[in-house]
């Protein structure tokens, strides 16, 4: 069983009189350990699709299946509990809350999955150590780099343990370095298992995946393995 | 997302813009201090007037003369017409009263002195103004009849002019100063003074003298009752009873229209329900502070809704519910006009023993108040607090993302 399979899936957003179809006919499936990038110029419908994927958006027509389950018409208070365990997403400006530390941050998952409270430091402490910022545990979002509250980001949506991440466009804001960093611990986290699926513009970022999914108008255009996978320094390939 | 960990984010969040947290509350600190200081004031009052009128007896008839102009010498009230109504049936106890203005008593400092209040009555008078006898005895019929120069004082008196209040005080004589002169008179007894507000034992507190009706009037030369007081066997029979003494005086005397009774236990009613009209309309507009108090919350709550909408967003990507925002937005609410109702409490508190001293009322707090002040603080922050929590809760969670 696929762990992701979309089946028909479109999006239609009804602007007044005018409705946009954003994605088309959609048949994609996503096993598990993949680790896949979804490209395409602006306005294609990558976020659209990252949106269902990540459920939160439903699509207005077709089937979403997450191991096996329908979740495409699940009502809002299932689709959270979908989102709350089942995925990680990380978003391209961090959506952090900067009045909580980096710990309490990475906590606030746990806090709606109802972990209790030694338990959610305890793990929030291994998931930033994961993600190399143990010493930043305390520090407030904007005492951060760019690079260091992408992986506070990364490290709040791995901590329920989800079956897959997803991001849209994680590398959007940050510089190169930081760009690095990020599609390193990406990679890594893949080795151990995570099944990743990403949204990027920048085909040097694509080149860390195993996949590359090309969207046009709404439409799939490509989907192949990348040859030549840029490896993260230190990987064992 | 359970109950305690909502708390605990909604505290974090109220103290975290703690000039518009203070602001917000204003509205309903006003309204619950105020409902506190009507409360206690109105209470305390109603306090002591019933206290002012169980010293004296509820179920009193009072009887007197009209104050008006015409009023001949033959319409005044004597000794006669107290042995006139004694004849009465359905009286229980009957008693002429006179009091004596301008006197002074001598204190245990023979240089000083302080204002007395000089009542001349008979034995009856001991159930009417329900004295309850210490030491010695009550004033009899019989000081009445031979114009004994004796009285009864009361416990606090008896301190201040002896410096001892027991038996050895019984047998002694107290100095009466009147624009006549001095007087002695023996003290046979010693009755309680029931009144516990702390201004008896100042200096300014009269000193309350109970005297035989004829030395009363025989030191202060009157010949004329002030009025005569009048408990009835059967408190139910007022009506008929005050129409028959006022057709027997007026019979007696040859005249109309010249007396009229008043009852304590009527005036203790309408005084009481004046009261409750006051403090109904009072109430009114405290309730009308709160509601106003009640919109301003939910007004600054759909403003903090709109600014945190990213937040929001951010709660309900990484797997919030609906209800947990909900809850947590409600919770804001009532934790703002809750810790508004807890200060407008304690301000209302101190505030009510503030007027409380201006207008000689001690306020009087019951644990109703204090409950219901609470009470309808938290409700108003659940009223007030669905339409912005709910407004927060359907938002949907990628519009909310985009928001800047
Ligand atoms: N909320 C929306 N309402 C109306 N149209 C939208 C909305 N979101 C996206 N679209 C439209 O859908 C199309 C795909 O957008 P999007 O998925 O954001 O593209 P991408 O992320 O690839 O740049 C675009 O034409 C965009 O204008
Ligand atoms: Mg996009």
């Amino acid at each position: 069983m696929a762990l992701l399979r979309l089946d028909n899936i479109c999006k239609k957003y009804n602007q007044g009189e005018l409705a946009v179809m954003a994605i088309k006919n959609i048949n994609l499936t996503i096993e598990k350990g993949e680790f896949v990038s979804i490209m395409g110029t602006s306005g294609s419908g990558k976020s659209t699709m990252m949106n269902i994927l990540g459920c939160l958006d439903r699509p207005t027509e077709g089937h979403y299946f997450i191991e096996g389950e329908d979740v495409a018409q699940f009502n809002e208070s299932r689709l959270a509990d979908i989102r709350n365990k089942k995925i990680g997403f990380v978003f391209q400006s961090f959506n952090l809350l900067p009045k909580l530390s980096s710990v309490e941050n990475v906590e606030l998952p746990m806090v709606y999955a109802g972990v209790g409270r030694k338990q959610r430091r305890q793990r929030a402490v291994e998931a930033l150590t994961k993600v190399g910022l143990e010493k930043r545990i305390y520090h407030k979002p904007n005492e951060l780099s760019g690079g260091q509250r992408q992986r506070v980001a990364i490290a709040r949506a791995l901590v329920n343990d989800p079956s897959i991440l997803m991001a849209d466009e994680p590398t959007g804001n940050l510089d190169t370095k930081s760009t690095y960093e990020v599609m390193g611990i990406f990679q890594q986290l893949n080795d151990e298992g995570v099944t990743v699926v990403m949204v990027t513009h920048e085909p040097d970022v694509a080149q860390f995946t195993k996949r590359i999914v090309v969207f046009k108008d709404g439409n799939i255009i490509s989907d192949k393995p990348v040859e030549n996978r840029t490896l993260r320094e230190g990987a064992v390939s | 997302m359970n109950i305690y960990e909502c708390i605990k984010s909604s505290f974090f969040n109220v103290f975290s813009n703690k000039m518009r947290t203070f602001l917000t509350m204003l509205g309903i600190i006003i309204g619950i201090a105020s409902v506190i200081i009507i409360v206690a004031i109105g209470n305390g009052s109603q306090a002591a007037m019933e206290k002012e009128f169980e010293s004296f007896g509820t179920g009193t008839l009072q009887v007197s003369l009209v104050s008006s102009r015409d009023i001949e010498t033959r319409d005044l009230l004597t000794m006669d017409d107290y042995y006139m109504l004694k004849e009465l049936d359905g009286i229980e106890y009957i008693s002429p009263t006179y009091s004596g203005s301008n006197a002074y008593v001598k204190l245990l400092d023979p240089t000083e002195t302080n204002r007395a209040n000089v009542t001349g009555a008979t034995g009856d008078y001991k159930y009417i103004n329900n004295d309850n006898v210490l030491y010695g005895r009550y004033i009899s019929d019989n000081d009445v009849e031979m114009r004994n120069n004796v009285c009864v004082i009361q416990d606090t008196t008896a301190l201040k002019v002896f410096g001892y209040c027991n038996e050895d005080v019984i047998g002694e004589k107290i100095k009466i100063k009147s624009w006549k002169g001095t007087t002695k008179l023996t003290v046979v007894g010693i009755t309680e003074n029931t009144d516990t507000s702390s201004s008896n034992y100042s200096d300014e507190y009269p000193e309350n003298i109970i005297m035989p009706i004829t030395t009363c009037m025989k030191v202060f030369t009157g010949s004329t009752l002030g009025g005569i007081s009048i408990v009835l066997t059967d408190a139910s029979q007022s009506e008929v009873m005050q129409e028959r003494i006022i057709a027997a005086l007026e019979d007696f005397h040859g005249n109309e229209d010249k007396y009229y009774i008043m009852d304590t236990t009527d005036m203790v009613e309408s005084i009481n329900s004046i009261l409750s009209y006051v403090t109904l309309f009072i109430s009114f507009v405290a309730a009308i502070s709160l509601l106003v108090g009640g919109i301003g919350v939910m007004n600054i709550m759909m403003v903090t809704v709109t600014e945190r909408t990213r937040e929001i967003g951010i709660r309900k990507a990484i797997g919030a519910k609906n209800r947990d925002i909900r809850l947590q937005f409600i919770t804001e609410a009532i934790i703002l006009t809750g810790m508004g109702g807890i200060s407008g409490l304690v301000i209302g508190y101190i505030g009510s023993v503030f007027v409380g001293n201006i207008v000689g009322i001690s306020p009087v707090m019951s644990v109703t108040a204090i409950a219901g002040a609470v009470g309808i603080s938290m409700l108003i922050g659940i009223i007030f607090g669905v339409a912005p929590a709910n407004k927060a809760a359907l938002l949907d969670p990628i519009e909310a993302l985009r928001f800047e």
